[in-house]
């Protein structure tokens, strides 16, 4: 299935670069979904994540001349959405949360029980409770599977910082669905 | 680290580290799971809660209704843009109108510098 979504991507791609009429069209519905969602992930706001989806297609538009064929054009994709949803945190004042994290983390809820399974939706909820900057380092490790040099280019900080910022978004997302409380010894 | 001096509040503030991850636990933290039911359970937890979270990148989010319409029409008032930008510059009339802009610029900047050296000139005379 993947390997036929790739197939599909790069013929639409091709189509695009020889100017077919409503080849990026089709493009842009066969890609709004994930290209919609990893915006809404990083940047936790859905009128906001329309901005970057948006403008992630025109610099997709833009730069399907500049890409290269053997690359993995989803890949391609995912780090221009990637490079517009950071743009806009920057842009909108939010660049501090990205490179540095509050020093005081907020009071876990209380505890549930511990054979309780834990669904999507509750995931996905504190997923955008957690500040900007843990939240895109975990979404960029976990969803999309980038390494911590690749996350580190992205939002210009060290390996390390990326690693550090992993331990405590996995921590914080554990507090904020679990509570901390119930496994003291 | 040795196994039997490793408190549970010790080892848990490592699990986040290494859960999901390939690295392999050190020795010591691998031993205290081994024997420690409640850190094994928390481990288990973070697990399945980083599992649950990949699993989120399949759920792809419904994109608002007439996502694709508005996208399509920011991107054609962007070409449209750039081929009114790009007609003006082929337009021999443009290209004289923008060499008489940046003449009349450059004349201003030349006469507005002249002045201004002029001006230090003379107070620089007075306070002589």
């Amino acid at each position: 299935m993947a390997g036929s979504n790739r197939l599909v991507d790069a013929a639409l791609v091709a189509a695009c670069r020889r100017g077919e009429p409503g080849a990026f069209e089709e493009l842009v519905a066969r890609t709004q979904h994930r290209v919609y969602g990893l915006a809404y992930r990083l940047v936790g706001d859905r009128g906001e994540a329309e901005d970057v989806a948006q403008e992630a297609y025109l610099r997709v538009f833009r730069a399907l001349g500049s890409f290269r064929e053997e690359a993995r054009f989803e890949t391609w994709l995912h780090r221009i959405v990637t490079n517009a949803a950071m743009t806009h945190l920057k842009r909108r004042g939010r660049f501090p949360d990205l490179v540095r994290e509050p020093e005081t983390a907020p009071e876990p809820p209380p505890a549930r029980p511990a054979d309780q399974t834990v669904d999507r939706d509750e995931v996905r909820a504190a997923l955008a409770e957690l500040p900007e900057g843990l939240r895109v380092t975990l979404v960029l490790r976990e969803m999309y599977g980038l390494s911590c040099r690749e996350i580190g280019e992205e939002l210009g900080i060290s390996e390390g910082a990326v690693k550090v910022r992993l331990h405590r978004g996995r921590k914080r997302l554990r507090d904020v669905i679990h509570g901390r409380a119930q496994h003291e010894v | 680290m040795d196994a039997r001096s490793m408190r549970c509040e010790e080892v848990r503030t490592f699990l986040p580290e290494y859960v999901g991850e390939d690295e392999v636990y050190p020795r010591s933290i691998q031993a205290h799971l081994a024997t420690c039911t409640a850190c094994a359970l928390e481990e288990s937890r973070y697990a399945g809660l980083l599992q649950t979270v990949r699993g989120l990148r399949d759920q792809d989010e419904l994109t608002p209704a007439g996502f694709a319409e508005r996208t399509l029409q920011r991107l054609e008032r962007e070409l449209a843009w750039r081929r009114r930008v790009r007609r003006l510059a082929r337009d021999p009339r443009a290209r004289v109108a923008a060499a008489g802009i940046g003449g009349v610029v450059v004349g201003a900047a030349a006469i507005a510098l002249l002045l201004r050296r002029n001006a230090r000139r003379r107070a620089a005379l007075r306070a002589a």
